[in-house]
């Protein structure tokens, strides 16, 4: 079993949507995208000084990777399922409706990582204090320490959800919050999902010259893809996915579905219950 | 308490031989038998890939597939020779070709190619190299230095100037015409197939470079079209059918590569040798097992282990069944590896611990004391 990793974002919360935006208009331009999210983080900053290569491959570009929300490399740099849903969800909805889905976002990322919330949950006391919630993590298997800049930016980001809140320089979990994301309503239904994920394995088999281990982000896309109508998010397919591993044994419509082991560091597969999964086969 | 008290010689889940039998695997089976046979009773070169995942059981079902080609259970295997080689036995070597064919001479063995180098004369007007005559005649005087030379072992003057070679089998090119022409002798000897099984191709993929890896593919191709010059100059050469196990991982490396050169260098490298091997037709995919097959498996260790002159109160103890089985294969999803090593990691703590038996209840809380189910 690895430990879980506290996941490492150099961006403030509140600069995604600008990012996400600069990219999303400049599809294709990677020297203006870059020239303007060195331009944004210029005049975020408070002294006044940043070098352009740092605000783009140390800031922004790796930020938005690592919360999955851009796919590819130089001029083919592009928002992906995740960032398009999320760019769309504010363009019409406003930035409440952004905010709640970036919300569910957070919930899954955290639950893929270091799984805080989760931890923070089951921890008695109301209010803690940041040198105690580090012991706890720590108990729990977190790779984290006290002087862990990591940690205290990813809180900044369950904080800026309202996930958490400072109170009295304590930090107080909103199980409200957390609550509304379990409870979500979902517009796909396991059926469906359960036909989607079977017949792009199947296409993906052909793809593979027959070859039954299909790689876990290749499936997560294409099933993305074809559920995109009802805003089906890649983290959606993750919460689906160990939903079946976990409650159904990996069985569904008569098929057993069987998770591996990646053969070496293969990054985008699956944590389920600390485990790592990079290909998936149908029988 | 001891594995004796429970009835045991030792652990029955040490795996310390493939010496069982094949259980479950029917569709593979017969899919294996269907494609072998085929290839062994029509001509050319033939690839067929057995892809499984880690503990899925490949090196185990490359052994029975061994067994059964030496006890000809599949047509046309009374002709055949079989080498079995891992590629994972040595450490990575330069020159990937020379190696190929080392370890094929390798694994027949010197009995063996004595044996074979006795089984026939070059008859005239056969173009052999003049070091090949003199390596099957050494081979046929019973001198162990012409073995040594085929699987590239280093010689004496003396020891080269004894068996009539110039220099040793030290380059790739010299190897595969050596092979080529150990192809043609097998034929005159009255075989038809050479059937090479590879284990642990995986091996190859992660300690070799990928301009290795696309050497060793082309080799592969030049085999197959080997096969086609000889056979349209109408020349006799035995068929060659190789067996290849692999993980996943390394199937994913073959396409990817195979996507990547096409993108590079417009489908050189590994492209001409996937359009050769047909693995839509020729790929076979080991499944997990199901709950009959695998508890089936694990009893043939029990009994195979149990003390015999004692009773026990019932076949399975102290494996409660069916509630310990059920269990085990929900928890390995029937891969055959990993329930055995479950099953030695239950026994072990339960011995340890004096547990009298062994029901889901004890090998879960066991299991999750290895935080392999979640507590």
């Amino acid at each position: 079993m690895e430990k879980n990793k506290v996941i490492s974002l150099k961006a403030k919360p509140n600069q995604i949507l600008k990012f996400l935006k600069i990219i999303k208009e400049n599809q294709g331009q990677i020297e203006i995208i870059k020239e303007e999210l060195h331009k944004y983080l210029l005049k975020e900053s408070l002294r006044g000084k940043r070098e352009k290569r740092n605000s783009v491959y140390a800031i922004a570009l790796p930020s938005l990777k690592k919360l999955d929300l851009i796919e590819g490399r130089g001029d083919k740099i592009k928002l992906n399922t995740n960032g398009e849903l999320l760019y769309n969800t504010f363009t019409n909805k406003g930035i409440t409706e952004y905010k709640r889905l970036f919300t569910k976002f957070l919930f899954l990322i955290d639950r893929e990582n270091c799984n805080i919330l989760e931890i923070f949950t089951n921890i008695k006391e109301e209010n803690i204090g940041f040198e105690k919630l580090i012991e706890k993590l720590i108990e729990k298997e977190v790779n984290t320490s006290q002087k862990d800049d990591k940690i205290k930016r990813w809180l900044k980001y369950l904080e800026y959800v309202d996930f958490i809140e400072i109170v009295n320089h304590d930090l107080k979990i909103n199980k409200f919050q957390i609550n509304s994301v379990l409870n979500e309503k979902r517009d796909v239904e396991k059926k469906l999902f359960s036909k989607v994920l079977i017949e792009g394995y199947k296409k993906l088999k052909i793809l593979n010259k027959g070859g039954a281990f299909i790689k876990i982000p290749s499936l997560r896309k294409k099933v993305c893809q074809n559920l995109q109508e009802f805003n089906f998010t890649t983290f959606d397919f993750d919460d689906y996915l160990r939903n079946i591993w976990l409650t159904y044994k990996g069985i569904i419509d008569d098929k057993q579905i069987i998770l591996s082991k990646p053969g070496a560091r293969e990054g985008k597969g699956i944590k389920i219950n600390n485990y790592y999964y990079y290909y998936i086969s149908i029988y | 308490m001891e594995f004796r008290d429970y009835g045991y010689k030792e652990n029955p889940f040490n795996i310390d031989s493939l010496n069982y039998e094949m259980r479950g695997r029917k569709e593979e089976l017969k899919r294996i038998k269907h494609l072998l046979e085929d290839s062994l009773e029509s001509s050319g070169v033939k690839w067929i890939f057995l892809l499984g995942d880690y503990q899925s059981g490949k090196t185990f079902t490359l052994e029975k597939i061994t067994e059964s080609l030496n006890t000809n259970e599949y047509k046309g295997s009374n002709k055949a020779i079989i080498a079995s080689i891992r590629l994972a036995e040595s450490e990575p070597e330069s020159k990937i070709g020379k190696s190929f064919v080392t370890k094929v001479f390798l694994e027949l063995g010197f009995e063996k190619l004595v044996e074979i180098s006795k089984k026939a004369k070059i008859p005239k007007g056969k173009s052999f190299s003049q070091e090949f005559i003199n390596i099957l005649d050494s081979l046929k005087k019973g001198k162990k230095e012409a073995y040594e030379w085929l699987t590239g072992e280093s010689l004496s003057q003396k020891e080269k100037n004894d068996i009539g070679v110039k220099r040793l089998l030290s380059t790739t090119s010299q190897a595969m015409r050596v092979f080529y022409e150990f192809e043609t002798f097998l034929k005159i000897c009255g075989y038809k197939n050479l059937v090479i099984l590879i284990d642990e191709f995986e091996y190859l993929v992660s300690q070799y470079s990928e301009k290795q890896v696309t050497t060793l593919l082309h080799i592969f191709k030049e085999i197959y079209d080997n096969f086609i010059r000889v056979n349209t100059k109408k020349e006799d050469i035995v068929n060659c059918i190789f067996m290849i196990a692999m993980t996943p991982k390394s199937w994913d490396y073959l396409i990817e590569m195979e996507q990547k050169m096409s993108k590079s260098k417009g489908g050189g490298g590994i492209s001409p040798f996937l359009e050769r091997a047909k693995p839509e037709k020729y790929l076979i995919n080991l499944e997990p097992l199901n709950k009959q097959s695998l508890i089936k498996m694990i009893e043939d260790r029990l009994e195979d282990k149990r003390i015999k002159y004692k009773e026990f109160p019932y076949p399975t103890f102290p494996f409660i069944n069916p509630d310990f089985f059920e269990f085990i294969h929900g928890i390995s999803l029937g891969i055959p590896g990993k329930a055995l090593r479950y099953s030695d990691l239950i026994f072990d703590y339960a011995s340890k611990e004096s547990i009298k038996e062994i029901g889901k209840k004890e090998a879960k809380n066991i299991l999750e004391k290895f935080g392999i189910v979640p507590s």
